[in-house]
């Protein structure tokens, strides 16, 4: 069943490269909605088994123990909510840009996009698992090459380079552990019973340790993020933002902390500081940022730096809190770079320091916006809450001052979030944004469902929960040393 | 044996073929002539004509490099029908001269004995010499002609004085004779360590490692394109086939003395190659040290020291790159005879243009950057599994140059699809043939990407 998510968005991926004309962006928002529908099915009749649930298992390259093996546990379920929620919403969002040359394959590479992604989390075996991860790396440089902004070759490039070199370093870690497994497979199982001595066990952590930092981004691998958020078009922005950084966090959770349990105690605390590092850091850099775009990108920096921190600490709670994290940090940052795409249209400028007032001409827009940012913010019946709360929990009793520290990210990100907030929302209106035109019915929607998402996660965050708290803890169980 | 026999024959039957005004069929019969000899090898119906006095063994391990060999130049030779339609005079003496060229390859891959080695390099190089010169009112051409040949000849000299010190060692040229005598301890080391440095320099120079690389940019660049491929793809698989083959089927049991060397030559060709290839303005040139910075990781199978799981790798990885090198050149050709140009530029908005050559192109720089789903991936793959035991950092330094190489390969994806074309641009033709070609190796890299077994379980 499970590959039956693959399957179609590869399909409708491959039809769309092939078609010409203005339906392409109708068949790919078709696309998106029966995936997700498929997927929504699969959660009605998901039985949450101890093992993996839609479980298939195909010899694929005998010879090397690689095979091509899918399953979905709670924490693979989130992740699939994530993909395929946010997907057909990108696809929407990007209904009202101006038509771009091959419209067709610009939805053709965001489907295929979303067949990467859900094979990353789908995969149950190392080789299959790298592929997927790098086949996502394809279609977003192209979207990000093709329909970015300016200097785009050489900021998408060393995106590129820069992500390339940290897989291939999980590669040689699979490949290293794969070697040491007892019967030669690198099914998940498999790889997991390896035996490794100290040298190795730290070689594949750290290696692990590089691929996953680098897509997350955790200081100080972060230096590609920020202005490939800038250039790249808004809907390669939010599919890198939203969905393909959580790849990072997966990774840590299902095969960086549970394959080598061992090394955290000689290196762990090493990451838990970067990342507190980078939460600060990056907090500091948003607060002086004037460029809109910039700024959200920084503030994802942060708020991820707050999810590498909590996976580090490897407490329960922080656990927990990661998982509601990704998703509420999915929802919040598409669309934070919704409304920034919304205001850059308008306005024809991502400067902060030229707007003002746009509440008195754009009522809607400020609401709707008010409440993503407050969900970045994690103010408290938002869904930012839940799991900065967890998150911090965790990070406290692994140690206070680290959990002091990461807490002032909470005020720090408040400090910006309402400083981008005054800026281009309060004060007076000038002659440039007095004629700024109120939402459109379809950027209304778009918000309205993405607030809607913020509301009722922070309602109830049990939603998520009751999907995904077994399988985490089971994986956090396998990830302590005993 | 009979794949040397028909190749030959039909070579000498194409020298005629000029002569006696067959101009058109010369094509025609070129490729027949090698489909008979990729069916005999295939079917190994030749079995009565397999072993000859333990000079010549056409084995498994021969018959497999001699496919790639042999489907390598299949593809260059349907090139050649549209490559050399001008060329009046020579025509059928190109062909023929590649397949003597071929049928070197072929004594190399099956030698069992030190002379034949000798043999059949020498077989493979002297067309190859006068392919390179073959353009001969171009300098360039002439340049790497002479270049190609003086240094090719130092190369022999210096791999025939090997050969004479190993014999003055072992006192066998045999190659199983050798592994003998060194198993028995019962040889003189000092000669035996010069006569394997000396191989190494004259190898090393054959398969263009650094720092013995010098001349194949120079030689690349010149060349006419066609020839430039049949250099990259079947003289770097032969050359590289013998020397995984002479290395470890005699000194696998010294291999501590040597495979330092190795490590070293390996690193040296990567990073070289690799830094140096970034900087060039020419697609040439740029595939050149390409080529070279191929070089430096596949003696990462010669390393291994382990034979069995050595020549899987090192074919795939020589399948993967033969087929990317001739998609790629299969494109560029193309592009270069309709624009005369050869740099970076004449790429410029060629996806908006040419649908399928782009796409060609692109998979073919994937692969040799080794991403997943291609060929060039599972070629990687291969290597740097066997050669993570023994030398980690090798394998390191191979990584970061992986990553370094997609700079350079995707410059080329970077001016197809994202850049504009030149308001000058001519219109470019694309010929049945050179889309066959183009579509037959961008389907064999991807289907080698997706079930790299089917090549290994083709032989072993």
């Amino acid at each position: 069943m499970g590959i039956i998510l693959l399957l179609l968005p590869l399909l409708f991926s491959l039809f769309l490269f092939g078609i010409k004309g203005k339906t392409a962006k109708t068949i790919a928002l078709l696309g998106s909605l029966i995936t997700l529908g498929f997927n929504l099915f699969l959660l009605s009749i998901w039985k949450q088994n101890e093992a993996y649930d839609f479980y298939e298992n195909y010899t694929w390259i005998h010879d090397l123990g690689i095979n091509f093996c899918i399953g979905v546990d709670g924490l693979t379920m989130v992740m699939l909510l994530l993909t395929n929620i946010l997907t057909p919403i990108i696809i929407l969002s990007s209904f009202n840009n101006i038509e771009k040359p091959y419209q067709n394959s610009f939805y053709a590479l965001i489907l295929l996009m979303q067949f990467g992604l859900n094979g990353v989390f789908m995969s149950l075996d190392g080789i299959l698992f790298y592929m997927f991860w790098e086949i996502t790396l394809i279609p977003i440089w192209f979207i990000c090459a093709i329909w970015g902004g300016e200097n785009r070759i050489k900021v998408t490039l060393k995106f590129f380079i820069y992500t390339f070199f940290g897989s291939l370093f999980m590669l040689l870690g699979l490949i290293y552990l794969y070697l040491h497994t007892p019967d030669h497979s690198f099914h998940y199982d498999a790889l997991y019973a390896a035996q490794l001595d100290g040298p190795g066990m730290l070689f594949v952590y750290g290696s692990f340790f590089l691929a996953f930092a680098i897509k997350m981004p955790i200081f100080p691998f972060h230096t590609w993020q920020p202005d490939t958020y800038t250039t790249s078009p808004t809907q390669g922005t939010m599919l890198l933002s939203g969905i393909m950084l959580k790849m990072g966090i997966y990774g840590v959770m299902r095969w960086m902390m549970p394959m080598t349990p061992e090394a955290w105690a000689h290196v762990g605390h090493w990451f838990v500081i970067l990342a507190i590092i980078g939460i600060v850091y990056a907090s500091l850099i948003a607060i002086r940022q004037h460029n809109i775009k910039r700024l959200f990108a920084y503030s994802s920096i942060a708020h991820v730096g707050m999810i590498g921190a909590g996976l580090f600490t490897l407490q329960a709670d922080a656990w927990q809190g990661a998982t509601i994290q990704m998703l509420a940090h999915g929802i919040n940052i598409v669309g934070l770079f919704y409304v920034a795409d919304i205001i850059e249209k308008r306005l024809k400028t991502n400067d902060l320091k030229v707007m003002g007032g746009i509440a008195k001409v754009a009522p809607k827009l400020a609401v709707l916006f008010m409440v993503i940012m407050l969900g970045s913010v994690a103010v408290p019946l938002t869904n930012g809450f839940p799991g900065e709360f967890l998150l911090l929990k965790g990070i406290f009793s692994y140690h206070p001052i680290a959990g002091a520290i990461a807490g002032t990210s909470i005020i720090l990100c408040a400090v910006y979030m309402l400083r981008v907030y005054q800026l281009s929302m309060f004060g007076e209106t000038n002659d440039l944004t007095k004629n700024f035109e109120d939402v459109s019915t379809l950027e209304f929607t778009v918000l309205c469902i993405l607030a809607i998402m913020v509301l009722v996660l922070g309602f109830y965050p049990n939603l998520i929960f009751e999907i995904s708290a077994t399988s985490v803890s089971n994986i956090l169980m396998h990830s302590i040393a005993q | 044996m009979v794949a040397i026999i028909i190749l030959a024959f039909f070579g000498v039957i194409l020298l005629f073929a000029g002569i006696f005004d067959m101009r058109k069929s010369i094509m025609p019969i070129g490729v027949l002539a090698i489909l008979m000899a990729l069916v005999f090898t295939l079917q190994d119906i030749d079995g009565l004509f397999n072993d000859y006095t333990n000079m010549f063994l056409f084995d498994t391990f021969a018959r497999a490099f001699t496919v790639v060999c042999l489907v390598s130049t299949l593809l260059i030779f349907l090139l050649g029908g549209e490559f050399l339609k001008d060329d009046i005079h020579h025509k059928g003496d190109k062909y023929a001269l590649m397949l003597f060229a071929l049928c070197g390859a072929i004594t190399m891959l099956s030698a069992q004995n030190l002379l034949m080695i000798f043999l059949g390099i020498e077989i493979l190089s002297i067309p190859l010499y006068i392919l390179a010169g073959s353009q001969k009112d171009d300098m360039h051409s002439n340049e790497a002609g002479m270049k190609y040949f003086l240094m090719g000849a130092f190369a022999t000299g210096i791999l025939l004085f090997g050969m004479a010190m190993i014999y003055g060692a072992t006192g066998q040229i045999q190659l199983s004779a050798i592994w003998t005598n060194v198993i028995a301890d019962s040889y003189n080391h000092n000669l035996m360590n010069v006569g394997i440095i000396m191989l190494i320099v004259a190898f090393c120079f054959k398969i263009s490692a650094a720092p013995f690389h010098f001349w194949s940019p120079d030689v690349y660049d010149g060349t006419p394109t066609l020839f430039t491929s049949f250099m990259a793809t079947v003289v770097k698989t032969a050359a590289f086939a013998t020397f995984f083959k002479l290395f470890l089927t005699c000194f696998t049991e010294i291999g501590g003395q040597w495979t330092t060397i190795i490590a070293v030559i390996a690193a040296l060709s990567m990073v070289l190659a690799n830094v140096t290839a970034i900087y060039q303005r020419s697609f040439k040139r740029m595939m050149a040290y390409s080529s070279i910075s191929h070089a430096g990781y596949l003696l990462l199978a010669l390393i291994s020291l382990n034979f069995k799981e050595g020549q899987s790798a090192i074919l795939l990885y020589l399948a993967a790159y033969s087929m990317a090198t001739i998609a790629a050149f299969t494109v560029f050709t193309m592009i270069q005879q309709q624009t005369g140009r050869s740099d970076f530029e004449v790429f410029n908005g060629l996806g908006k243009r040419k649908r399928l050559l782009a796409v060609t192109m692109t998979i073919a720089m994937l692969s040799l950057a080794g991403i997943p789903l291609t060929a060039g991936f599972f070629g990687k793959y291969y290597l740097f599994s066997i050669a993570i035991h023994q030398y980690m950092p090798l394998v390191i330094i191979a990584i970061l140059n992986s990553a370094i190489s997609i700079y350079y390969y995707f410059r080329v994806i970077v001016a197809m699809w994202f850049k504009e074309s030149e308001h000058h641009a001519i219109s470019l033709e694309t010929s049945p043939i050179y889309s066959m070609v183009a579509i037959v190796t961008s389907m064999a890299i991807i289907v080698i990407g997706i079930l790299p077994s089917i090549v290994i379980e083709l032989f072993w």
